[in-house]
C-alpha cells in the first residue's frame, strides 16, 4: 500500500452532526482543514421511485445504515449512520434544543459554561444556518393531525416538530434520502460550507490511529480508498484532531490510539432507549404521506420522557402488529388507518462500548427504573391513541397483544416483563464524557481532552447525561461551541 | 427439502391464504423477494438457508415430534409457532421473531400485497401526496 503524506492545521474525523459543524467553523477562519469520512456518499430517492425499493437501493449502494449488537437485558440493536452526513443523513431531521433541566444538570456537575443564554445563542446560529423550522400543516400529513388531536383531547402539551427541512414537500422519504434535498443533513449544509471555505475531504478514509506524543496530538494515520478503488495509507500531520465518529466508534478509535489506561473511555454509554406503540384507526390516515416524525408530546419532559410520532412502511409495521395468522392479516388490511409513535427515555442505565479487534459491541442492562419509565411512556402513547379514536392499540414486544381499550392495554403492559421488550435505539451517547474531573471524564467543557493537548471529541460521546430529546441539534451546538472556544483561545 | 419449500411452508403458517385478501405467504414468491433483498446488498442467503433447515427440524429437537415443520398439519404449525412465541426461553422467542420478521419483511414488500392493503409507495414529492 502506497503512502500519502499530508499536513493540516486541523483534522476532523467524521462528517455527521459532530464533525461537520466543527470543520465549517474552523475552515471559515482560514485554517487548513482535512476531513476524514469512513463512509460513502449518501444517495437519495428519485422522484416517483417506489419508497421501499428506493430505500433498498440507497442503503445497499451506500451501506449507510449500520448497527451494533447490544448484549444485555433486553437484547437490542443500536443503529447509526455510516456515510457522508453520518446519522443526520438517515434521520427524520428532528431538531430540539437541549432542555433547560438537562443543562441545569450539566451545570451542577461543574460544566458552568452551559447556561441557557449561552446555549440559546449558539442554537440560534445553528437554526438560522440550516435553517430549522416547524413542520407546517401542509407537510404534516394526517398522522400528525390525528396524534395532535389525541394530545389536545387529553389537555396535554405538545406541538409540531422543528426540523432542518425547510421546503419539505411531505413525501415521507426523509430517512431513505430526501428526493428534493429539502432535509439539510450535514452533507448538504455544514460539509459543503467547510469545503467551500477550503477544507479537503477524503471519503472512504478510515482513521486507524490518532498519533500522540508526550501528551500532545501529532496527527492521524488512516487508510483511504480512492475513487478508482485503490487503497492508500494516509499520514496526516496536525496538532489539532477533532473526533466525531459517533458514540460507538469514537471510543474504539480512542482506545486504539491511547490504550486502555484511560479507564473512562467507552464507559457511561447511554442509548436513549425507545419503546414503540402502534394503533389502527377506522379513518384513512396513510401514515407514509407527510413528515414521518411531525408531532411531539412533551407532557412528561420533566420525567425525562418525550413522545414522538413515527411512520413506518408495511414491511416494518407488520412486525409491530403482534401475532400472526388471519387476525394479523385483517389488521394489515387496515394499514391505511395505521400509525405508530415512540417514547424516548432519558436512561439512568449505563453500559460500555467494547470491541473485538476493530469491531465494536456494547454491554448494557436496562435498569428497572428505566423499564418502568418506558412502560409509563408506552401507556401514555396508548392513551393518546385511544383519545384520538383508535380501534386497536398494541405495543412492540416479543409476545405482544392487541388492546381495544386503555384498560386492556395497561393490564397487558403490567404483565410485560423486561426481557420481553423490544427496545431500539438510534441515539448512542456518553462514551467519552465531558466533565471537570479527569478521573471520571475524558474531555473538559471545551470538549478538549483533559490529558491530551489538541485532542477534541465533538460528537455525542461527550454528552454527560442522556438528552431526553433527539440529540442532533445538541451535538451541532456543542460542536460549534467547541470550535468557537478553540478559535477564541488560539 | 430445499430452503425455498421450507420458507414457503413457514410463510403460509404465518400468513395463511384467504381472509381479507386472497394471497398468502405460501403462494407468494417469498424466496424470490428475499434473494432480491440479500443480493442487493451483495450477499448470498447462506446463513438463512442453514437457519431454515435447522428450523425445519426444530419440532423434533424441541418437542420430540417425529415430524419436520413442513410435515405438520396447519393446526400443528400454528400451535408450534405459538409455543415458540410464548416460550420462557429468550432464544426460542428470538427464533420466532427472526423468522416472523423474515416472512413479514418479504411478504409485505411484494407489489401485489401492497396493492391489496392499498399502500401506494411512489415517492412523488409533490402536493398530490398529501
Amino acid at each position: 500500500m502506497k503512502k500519502i503524506y499530508d499536513k493540516a492545521d486541523v483534522v476532523v474525523i467524521g462528517t455527521g452532526a459532530g464533525g461537520a459543524p466543527f470543520a465549517k467553523e474552523v475552515a471559515e477562519k482560514g485554517l487548513k482543514v482535512i476531513i476524514l469520512e469512513r463512509g460513502k456518499d449518501f444517495l437519495k430517492l428519485e422522484k416517483g421511485e417506489n419508497l421501499f425499493e428506493g430505500a433498498v437501493r440507497v442503503f445497499s449502494k451506500t451501506n449507510a445504515f449500520r448497527g451494533s449488537i447490544v448484549i444485555g437485558n433486553p437484547p437490542m440493536v443500536i443503529g447509526y449512520g455510516f456515510c457522508t452526513g453520518g446519522s443526520t443523513a438517515i434521520n427524520a431531521g428532528t431538531c430540539f434544543r437541549p432542555p433547560s433541566h438537562i443543562l441545569k444538570k450539566w451545570r451542577e456537575e461543574g460544566l458552568e459554561i452551559f447556561t441557557e443564554e449561552y446555549i440559546n445563542k449558539i442554537a440560534m446560529d445553528v437554526e438560522a444556518f440550516l435553517p430549522v423550522k416547524e413542520v407546517d400543516e401542509k407537510a404534516m400529513g394526517r398522522g400528525g393531525k390525528v396524534f395532535a388531536r389525541g394530545i389536545k383531547n387529553l389537555g396535554w402539551s405538545g406541538g409540531p416538530v422543528k426540523r432542518n427541512a425547510d421546503g419539505c414537500l411531505g413525501c415521507g422519504a426523509c430517512v431513505a434520502g430526501c428526493p428534493v434535498d429539502a432535509k439539510k443533513a450535514t452533507h448538504l449544509s455544514y460539509l459543503p460550507s467547510a469545503l467551500k471555505a477550503g477544507a479537503t475531504l477524503y471519503k472512504m478514509a478510515k482513521a486507524e490511529e490518532i498519533l500522540i506524543k508526550n501528551g500532545r496530538v501529532e496527527g492521524v494515520n488512516a487508510t483511504w480508498i480512492d475513487e478508482k478503488g485503490k487503497k492508500w495509507k494516509l499520514e496526516i500531520r496536525s496538532t489539532i484532531v477533532a473526533v466525531g465518529a459517533g458514540a460507538v466508534h469514537t471510543p474504539v478509535l480512542l482506545k486504539r490510539s491511547i490504550g486502555s489506561s484511560y479507564g473512562v473511555i467507552g464507559k457511561n454509554f447511554r442509548l436513549h432507549p425507545g419503546g414503540v406503540v402502534g394503533a389502527i384507526f377506522d379513518e384513512e390516515i396513510r401514515c407514509w404521506r407527510g413528515v414521518p416524525q411531525s408531532y411531539y408530546c412533551d407532557e412528561f419532559l420533566k420525567e425525562e420522557m418525550i413522545l414522538l410520532l413515527g411512520a413506518i412502511p408495511p414491511p416494518l409495521g407488520a412486525n409491530l402488529i403482534p401475532g400472526f395468522g388471519i387476525f394479523h392479516k385483517e389488521l394489515m388490511a387496515k394499514y391505511t388507518g395505521f400509525i405508530d409513535a415512540g417514547v424516548l427515555v432519558s436512561d439512568t442505565s449505563c453500559g460500555e462500548v467494547l470491541s473485538i479487534g476493530k469491531i465494536p459491541f456494547i454491554k448494557y442492562k436496562l435498569h428497572n427504573h428505566d423499564f418502568i419509565k418506558l412502560k409509563k411512556g408506552m401507556n401514555a402513547l396508548a392513551e393518546i391513541f385511544f383519545s384520538a379514536g383508535a380501534k386497536y392499540v398494541f405495543p412492540l414486544s416479543q409476545n405482544g397483544f392487541v388492546a381495544k381499550t386503555l384498560k386492556e392495554f395497561k393490564d397487558g403492559m403490567e404483565r410485560l416483563k423486561k426481557e420481553e421488550m423490544i427496545c431500539g435505539s438510534i441515539h448512542p451517547m456518553g462514551t467519552a464524557k465531558m466533565g471537570t474531573d479527569p478521573e471520571n471524564s475524558f474531555v473538559n467543557q471545551f470538549l478538549e481532552s483533559h490529558r491530551i493537548k489538541g485532542l477534541f471529541v465533538v460528537d455525542a460521546s461527550v454528552l454527560p447525561t442522556s438528552t431526553v430529546v433527539n440529540p442532533q441539534e445538541t451535538i451541532m451546538i456543542l460542536s460549534t461551541h467547541a470550535a468557537r472556544s478553540f478559535l477564541s483561545r488560539k | 427439502m430445499n430452503y425455498r419449500e421450507i420458507f414457503q411452508s413457514v410463510g403460509e403458517a404465518f400468513i395463511p391464504s384467504g381472509g381479507p385478501f386472497e394471497i398468502g405467504g405460501g403462494r407468494a414468491d417469498l424466496t424470490g423477494q428475499f434473494v432480491f433483498f440479500v443480493s442487493s446488498f451483495g450477499r448470498k442467503p447462506f446463513f438463512t438457508k442453514i437457519f431454515l433447515q435447522f428450523f425445519n427440524f426444530l419440532p423434533f429437537i424441541l418437542f420430540f415430534k417425529a415430524k419436520k415443520f413442513t410435515s405438520l398439519s396447519k393446526e400443528e404449525k400454528e400451535k408450534f409457532l405459538t409455543k415458540l412465541r410464548e416460550s420462557k426461553f429468550s432464544i426460542l422467542r428470538g427464533i420466532y421473531i427472526l423468522l416472523r420478521s423474515l416472512v413479514f419483511l418479504t411478504f409485505y414488500s411484494l407489489e401485489e400485497v401492497c396493492d391489496a392493503i392499498r399502500y401506494r409507495t411512489e415517492c412523488e414529492a409533490d402536493e398530490k401526496n398529501l
